[in-house]
């Protein structure tokens, strides 16, 4: 009998992706709130195959009761050759095949849908829009339904599989407003439905953030640098910010640019880029304050978690202007500069890594900004607000 | 004259391994011989010529010239400075790409192209004489109502020909191991997107061919969508894109050609395509722009460039014995008459004219 | 030799013809020819960008687009300049103090560019100088749009009696109705107290971005073109307020159409909107010909086949309320 029950296709303390982040930091919080809290998911940790690797059954995580299902079968063999065929121009794909790139993509777990099904109180929370769980099981639930779609311009959100599940949803929650826009643009069904631009809980961490440790942790000494958060992967932007980073310390002849984070596709090694691999929270944030500046490179970002936590740390931000919602934030709040190029990005980052005054300025807004917008109480009260027009 | 005459020469970008950089040296070799005090004047200087030209800056302390030369191929605010001197103009017209060509590549670089074709309008009223590369060439100027246009072709670099010119076409060619050659820039205009979709069809026909693409890019987008093309087209492995190469690495592509391929949809002139004449490589041209008269007939012209046509072309050209002996002959032909050895007389006796003319008399 | 010539230039002009038949003959011959042909079109027009494939054959578009991209590339250094003019007052949270850190920025900017050695340099030198001056006539502008607003203030912000009486107006509905106007939602907020189901549209994202981060769903929007985009009879109610205040009767008459088309055969508009006669003579002469009063927006309303209730407001700005049912 939940108040609130999450479907998502992963779910844990190491499962690293964006919704599944985003679920477990409401869940978790409604929870410690009062709320009864419960997730319906797959065992899977990775999202590549889907393999069953947590146990299966309900646990307690956190205040959250999990419950796991098995998958009726891993990520088929020929879901890549279909992402081939469909994606290209997935406006044309028929109703059949997208229905199968649903099912080829997974996961598909029966026990997980007949759980859906059985729910009979409270709410259904669904995120992200894409997989199996949320697109057959819409159909399936018998209580108001709550979309969280992390929803990018992306070619299978043009699939006409996923009208269904847009339209029949009671209400729905952005994690931005660029992300509203969109999903309004391309489902004008929506327009009428009651949704809010949610975002996600985002809050300074408990501990003491200690930026000389980091420094001596990682060798970096006094010298100031900028920081890069995240997956190390070429569609995340990091190859061509260290392409940009070189160039432009070449000309400037100082700076350094530290990577944090698991790299998956190699960085050829330079003089100006320290690769420090995957830290601790106690070091990625120690790691946000000693830099004089964050940047995400990344074109494709639906709320961009890392930006407001450098924001909380103190530091000032230089993202990618292409990407909508991380400029999106600067805008906003002030609190950051934005490159669509190499000329603007290497004037950015020399008025960021000289001007001291500018970057406390930069970040004090940022800051406030998250405070004031991102704080647990402030999206609760958003959620909250729109759950209440939906039950 | 009873001095020696003055002459200054203004190049926007001076390079000496490019056809109009290469011209511009020879056009001051011309004037020193006829005893002028020349000079040339440009606005980047690379670091090979920096002791060959002044930069356009120190212009306005140098002595005045009796007469300016202005190499047109690309806009400059060269040519506003140039326009706004008082002194004879005379300008040596290259072609500009019409920036069209670029939309969709590079929108700056296509405006920059607008940009110079106002300035030429405006500079086609302030000359009072040109020399332009081509009838092609010619007739955006006398569209823009300048009267008096010379047609002389570019002045080349001999180091460029082979000074062992073969005297007869080689044996046919391997079709297994064929090599399809264009020399040029990688630029939309040049299309050589066309030559890749050719080639698509050639490969299925004689596998094992390759297709060789010197020349340095124009357009990063533009070069980044050939290389995605040849991997779309399958034939990634058949491509070979060389860049920029030295004078005797380009002279080995040209012995190695079994084929000289231009489809461009714009030429000011083409250069290459009488580079491999002089090697004795059979071409085959799209009917565009200029290269027609360039060709002037000594190469296979086609008004139709798709990949079935163009490959049909290669095969017979590389297939028919009595075909290639006549292209080699013609195009050694055609090669001589465009030898330096050959313009350059013309060019001097037009400078001569110039000098002497009432224009330039103080 | 001339004749041998002349007659190698024709049989060379010949093989074209040859080549030509040849290629034709092998289409025909060699279905999978044709296919491929056509794979290799498609094929590029995937790896060119659009605009690009397009470009590179004859038949390309007119100098606009160089126009065009030359108004982008302003665009761009207006961004990084932070100049809004629609908020010259630089209303948004910090936006003051980046805008005058920016702008220096920018000045350095417009230097770099301006001294980088690039074959293009020169277009940038020119397209910079005037994007100069483009930059301080925006600054004027906003200045002088500063100067004019001191003359007619913009429409106020519904109070929360004007909220009620809306809300009451629409009690019979569940939702969900379209604000239109909505500023900091106010009246989106009464209606979900009422337990209706609403959201609100407006030009301004600054004047929604308080309510936004309360939570109300307020989305920025012009008013036509948010109607525009709904499905006939999706929505229960519309409410037009504020801005229709300041538009012209004809603009009104098309948004009075789309409201009608996007409620239900049981739904309602409703007008809330200030009496001509409330506005002071300036104002009066300087907004000459926009906005109606409630009494002329009932006779529209009726004209277009609706059963029309006149009621009061409470609410200290707004008197009158005009509601209208479909019929």
């Amino acid at each position: 009998m939940s108040d609130i029950t999450f479907v998502v296709p992963r779910y844990g303390a190491d499962v690293v992706g964006g919704a599944e982040l985003g679920a477990r930091a409401l869940a978790t919080r409604l929870s410690a709130d009062g709320m009864d809290v419960s997730v319906l998911t797959s065992r899977a940790r990775s999202f590549d195959t889907w393999a069953d690797d947590y146990p299966e059954g309900t646990t307690i995580e956190e205040g959250v009761s999990v419950s796991r299902f098995s998958v009726d079968h891993p990520r088929s063999p020929n879901f890549a050759a279909s992402c081939d065929r469909l994606l290209r121009h997935p406006e044309q794909a028929s109703m059949q095949d997208a229905w199968q790139w649903i099912d080829e993509q997974g996961p598909t777990s029966n026990d997980l849908l007949e759980a859906i099904a059985e729910v009979d109180s409270g709410v259904l929370s669904l995120t992200p829009y894409m997989y199996h769980p949320a697109v057959r099981g819409v159909s399936l639930a018998r209580v108001p339904t709550v979309l969280h779609a992390a929803a990018h311009p992306e070619p299978p959100l043009r699939l006409p599989v996923f009208d269904g599940l847009f339209n029949s949803v009671s209400g729905i929650a952005h994690y931005s407003r660029l992300e509203q826009r969109l999903v309004l643009d391309r489902f004008p069904s929506t327009i009428p439905t009651p949704q809010a631009v949610m975002g996600l809980p985002v809050e300074a961490p408990d501990f003491e953030i200690d930026p000389d440790g980091a420094r001596r942790a990682f060798g970096l000494g006094d010298e100031p640098f900028a920081v890069f958060l995240g997956r190390v992967l070429r569609s995340k932007g990091t190859h061509e910010l260290v392409d940009f980073f070189n160039a432009a310390r070449e000309r400037r002849g100082s700076g350094k640019l530290v990577i944090v984070g698991p790299v998956v596709d190699e960085i050829p090694e330079s003089e100006g880029i320290v690769c420090v691999g995957p830290v601790s929270e106690q070091h990625k944030f120690g790691l946000l304050a000693a830099a004089d500046a964050l940047i995400n490179p990344s074109p494709l970002e639906s709320f961009s978690l890392v930006v407001l936590e450098a924001w909380l740390a103190g530091t000032p931000v230089l993202v990618n202007g292409w990407c909508g919602p991380t400029r999106d934030h600067c805008e906003q709040s002030g609190g950051g500069l934005w490159y669509s190029n190499f000329a603007e990005f290497e004037v950015s980052l020399n008025r960021l890594l000289d001007d001291a005054g500018l970057r406390s300025g930069l970040a004090r807004a940022g800051r406030a900004y998250v405070e004031d917008s991102f704080s647990w109480p402030a999206v609760r009260r958003r959620y909250q607000r729109l759950l209440s027009q939906i039950s | 004259m009873s001095r020696r005459p003055v002459v200054h020469q203004f190049i926007p970008s001076l390079a000496e391994r490019d056809a109009v950089g290469f011209h511009t040296f020879a056009v001051d070799g011309i004037l020193r011989e006829l005893g002028a005090d020349s000079t040339i004047y440009t606005a980047h200087i690379k670091s090979e010529t920096k002791d060959l030209a002044r930069h356009y800056r120190n212009h306005v302390k140098d002595p005045n010239p009796d007469l300016i030369i202005y190499q047109a191929s690309i806009g400059s605010p060269m040519a506003d400075y140039v326009m706004g001197r008082s002194e004879p103009l005379m300008l040596n017209y290259h072609n500009m790409t019409p920036p069209e060509f670029f939309y969709g590549w590079d929108a700056t670089l296509g405006a920059e192209l607008d940009h110079g074709r106002r300035q030429l309008a405006r500079l086609c009223r302030r000359a009072f004489a040109a020399v332009a590369d081509s009838d092609f060439n010619a007739r955006d100027l006398t569209e823009l109502k300048l009267k008096r246009v010379e047609v002389i072709p570019v002045l080349t670099d001999d180091a460029l020909f082979p000074t062992d010119r073969p005297l007869a076409p080689g044996p046919i060619p391997d079709r297994s191991a064929l090599t399809v050659l264009f020399v040029g820039r990688l630029a939309p205009n040049k299309c050589q997107h066309d030559l890749l979709a050719a080639m698509a069809v050639v490969c299925q026909r004689m596998p094992g061919s390759e297709l060789v693409l010197v020349g340095s890019s124009s357009s990063d987008r533009y070069e980044q969508s050939l290389r995605e093309f040849a991997v779309e087209l399958g034939i990634a492995d058949a491509v070979r894109f060389e860049g920029s190469v030295s004078a005797r690495d380009l002279g080995s592509w040209y012995r190695r050609a079994d084929v000289f391929v231009c489809l461009s949809e714009h030429e000011g002139f083409c250069v290459p395509i009488l580079e491999a004449m002089a090697w004795g490589v059979p071409v085959i041209a799209f009917d565009a722009a200029a290269v027609p008269d360039t060709v002037a007939g000594a190469g296979v012209v086609l008004d139709d460039k798709s990949p079935a046509v163009v490959a049909s072309a290669v095969e017979r050209v590389v297939s028919d014995e009595s075909l290639r002996q006549l292209l080699f002959e013609l195009g050694s032909a055609r090669a001589k008459e465009l030898r330096t050895s050959v313009v350059r007389p013309r060019f001097r006796d037009f400078l001569v004219e110039l000098l002497e003319s009432a224009e330039i008399r103080r | 030799m001339l004749n041998d010539a002349t007659d190698a230039r024709e049989y060379v002009a010949r093989i074209q013809a040859e080549i030509s038949q040849e290629a034709r003959r092998r289409r025909e011959s060699d279905p999978t020819l044709a296919t491929l042909e056509r794979e290799i079109g498609q094929a590029w027009t995937r790896s060119a960008p659009s605009g690009g494939a397009a470009a590179a054959s004859s038949d390309a578009t007119a100098p606009a687009e160089v126009k065009a991209h030359a108004e982008h590339l302003l665009g761009c250094v207006d961004d990084l300049s932070l100049i809004d003019v629609d908020a010259p007052d630089g209303a948004r949270r910090g936006v003051r103090q980046v805008k005058s850190a920016v702008r220096r920025l920018t000045r350095w900017y417009l230097r770099y560019l301006a001294d980088q050695v690039n074959a293009f340099n020169h277009f940038l030198v020119g397209f910079l100088r005037s994007t100069e001056q483009r930059l301080a006539r925006l600054e004027d502008d906003a200045g002088a749009a500063e100067r004019l607003s001191a003359f007619v203030d913009p429409v106020p912000e519904a109070d929360h009696a004007l909220g009620r009486s809306v809300a009451d107006q629409l009690s019979q509905c569940s939702g969900p109705v379209a604000v239109v106007s909505c500023g900091s939602g106010l009246i989106v907020s009464a209606l979900l107290q009422a337990g209706i189901a609403a959201h609100g549209v407006d030009d301004s994202a600054d004047a929604i971005s308080d309510g936004v981060n309360e939570g109300l769903d307020l989305r920025v929007a012009a008013p036509l073109e948010h109607l525009s985009r709904i499905a006939d009879g999706s929505l229960a109610g519309v409410v037009l307020t504020r801005s229709v205040e300041r538009r012209r009767p004809v603009e009104l008459s098309s948004l009075i159409d789309e409201a009608l088309r996007c409620v239900t055969p049981s739904g309602r508009i409703v007008v809330a909107v200030a009496d001509l006669s409330a506005r002071s003579g300036p104002e009066a002469e300087l907004l000459r010909g926009m906005g109606l009063s409630p009494q002329t927006w009932a006779h529209l309303l009726r004209r277009r086949g609706c059963a029309v209730e006149v009621s009061a407001s409470t609410g200290s700005r707004v008197a009158t309320l005009v509601t209208a049912r479909p019929q």
